[in-house]
């Protein structure tokens, strides 16, 4: 066996070309959006574009595609940025992306794409919020509440950041349904990524 | 907006951390996070965060990245010290009694610890991306079980996020020369100007999936199942003595916590 080669890489069948560079360039275009953005969030600094490749690659590509994608891309700027959030990022935009491309797959054969897209972005947009508030409710402070403290104690920074976040994934699922239709237009060959 | 050069905060110099194998750099933020949720002791945390601030500097960071890589969390650790009062007034004394703001001393503490636990997790990872080599930590991210083919998704990843920034850039300038105005206005507003930006983008990067997949084709990838490396990494002793002190300082750490808990 050459240096370097284990055995669970002899038997499992690689991955095409087309999807290695799939999920490259489509982890790099979440990354690249997720850190472009201006500053309005009271906590996480920032409102970004992150999500808008997150509900594109679910309309466009697929639902595997969205969840690792969204996750490793948004994750790996958050590991620079805003460490402390990359946990709750990797769950978050994983399950956002997978349930935004999951729905699209459902009703893939729907006349009506734009209705099935808001679904699947509202869908997927709803869990990734609740996933961060969870996570700054209860998971950032967790053992610090005792028998006399509330676990309301923590709402504060979740309360405050909510309407940002819902805001975000408003904003970027109406953002990726226009770009969706515009690249359908100027780049046809896009239905060729399909899975 | 941040600086561009923050997407690879990597200081490249060749100190102990510098040299330790990707791996043990990886395992040790994961531990780091998953023990920065099981630690509610200031004392402990401070120390903790302390430590942590040597060996970061030890990686010779320039304080202007150091500044701009905390910036953020130092910002979210202010604004949840200053909201934590809102909903929590338990305790006493009651430093200031504002009806709906009661800030209370343990109430402090807890958001004190929460802010430091923040702090921490940064830390720990900070100290990953500034010593260890993009390359290297996708090496390190296949030796620990990710599949290869996905270790080659990532490099190409990381290859293309600054290509992107630089294409958004180029395009943001060619549409403000045509007047656009991508930086004024409310939130969807802004949002929506955005759209003559991400167009081109979202155009560009497929059309490189498909440059890039025909390259990937000419030079064989996947044309074997024999998997080789032209370099590879591998653990020395230094790894290890530094892997059991990590292991011993994490469960000395967890003991002291279950123990000598601080009670507030």
């Amino acid at each position: 066996m050459a240096e370097g080669e284990s055995t669970s890489e002899k038997i499992r069948k690689p991955m095409s070309p087309k999807k290695v560079a799939v999920y490259g360039v489509s982890i790099a275009l979440v990354a690249a959006l997720t850190y472009i953005g201006f500053p309005i969030t009271p906590t996480r600094g920032y409102f970004n574009f992150g999500e808008v490749a997150i509900f594109f690659i679910a309309f466009m590509i697929g639902w595997k595609e969205a969840a690792v994608c969204g996750a490793i891309g948004a994750t790996m700027i958050d590991l620079v940025l805003a460490p402390f959030f990359a946990p709750a990022t990797l769950v978050a935009k994983s399950i956002e992306g997978a349930l935004a491309g999951l729905i699209i797959i459902a009703f893939l054969k729907t006349r009506r794409p734009t209705a099935v897209r808001t679904g699947a972005f509202l869908a997927g947009g709803s869990l990734m919020i609740a996933t961060y508030f969870i996570y700054e409710w209860l998971v950032l402070p967790l053992g610090v509440f005792s028998q006399d403290v509330s676990f309301y104690s923590g709402l504060g920074p979740a309360l405050a950041e909510l309407p940002f976040n819902i805001v975000q994934a408003v904003a970027c699922g109406a953002i990726a349904i226009m770009l969706a239709k515009g690249i359908e237009r100027a780049y046809p060959r896009i239905s060729d990524f399909r899975d | 907006m941040i600086p561009l050069a923050l997407v690879d905060i990597f200081v490249p110099k060749n100190t102990l951390l510098h040299r330790l194998d990707p791996r043990i750099k990886i395992i040790s933020a994961v531990l780091l996070t998953a023990l920065c949720f099981l630690l509610s002791d200031p004392i402990v945390l401070l120390v903790l965060l302390a430590f942590l601030q040597v060996l970061i500097f030890s990686t010779r960071v320039s304080p202007r990245t150091y500044a701009t890589s905390f910036w953020l969390v130092a910002r979210f650790s202010i604004i949840l010290f200053l909201i934590w009062p809102f909903f929590d007034q338990s305790g006493t004394p009651v430093l200031l009694d504002l009806v709906i703001y009661k800030p209370t001393v343990p109430a402090l503490l807890r958001a004190l610890v929460v802010s430091l636990r923040i702090f921490v997790i940064a830390s720990g990872w900070l100290i990953l991306m500034l010593s260890t080599r993009q390359g290297l930590l996708v090496r390190g991210f296949v030796k620990l079980g990710c599949p290869y083919d996905f270790g080659i998704s990532l490099s190409i990843a990381l290859r293309y996020i600054p290509n992107f920034l630089g294409t958004i850039d180029q395009i943001k300038e060619a549409q403000r020369s045509r007047g656009l105005d991508v930086s004024k206005g409310n939130i969807v507003g802004r949002a929506r100007n955005m759209m003559p930006v991400l167009i081109p983008t979202f155009a560009i990067a497929f059309r490189a999936i498909e440059g890039l997949s025909e390259a990937l084709l000419s030079r064989g990838y996947g044309a074997s199942s024999r998997r080789t490396y032209y370099r590879d990494i591998g653990m020395r002793g230094a790894d290890f003595a530094v892997l059991t002190c990590i292991m011993v300082a994490a469960s000395a750490l967890l003991i002291f916590e279950l123990t000598g808990k601080f009670n507030f």
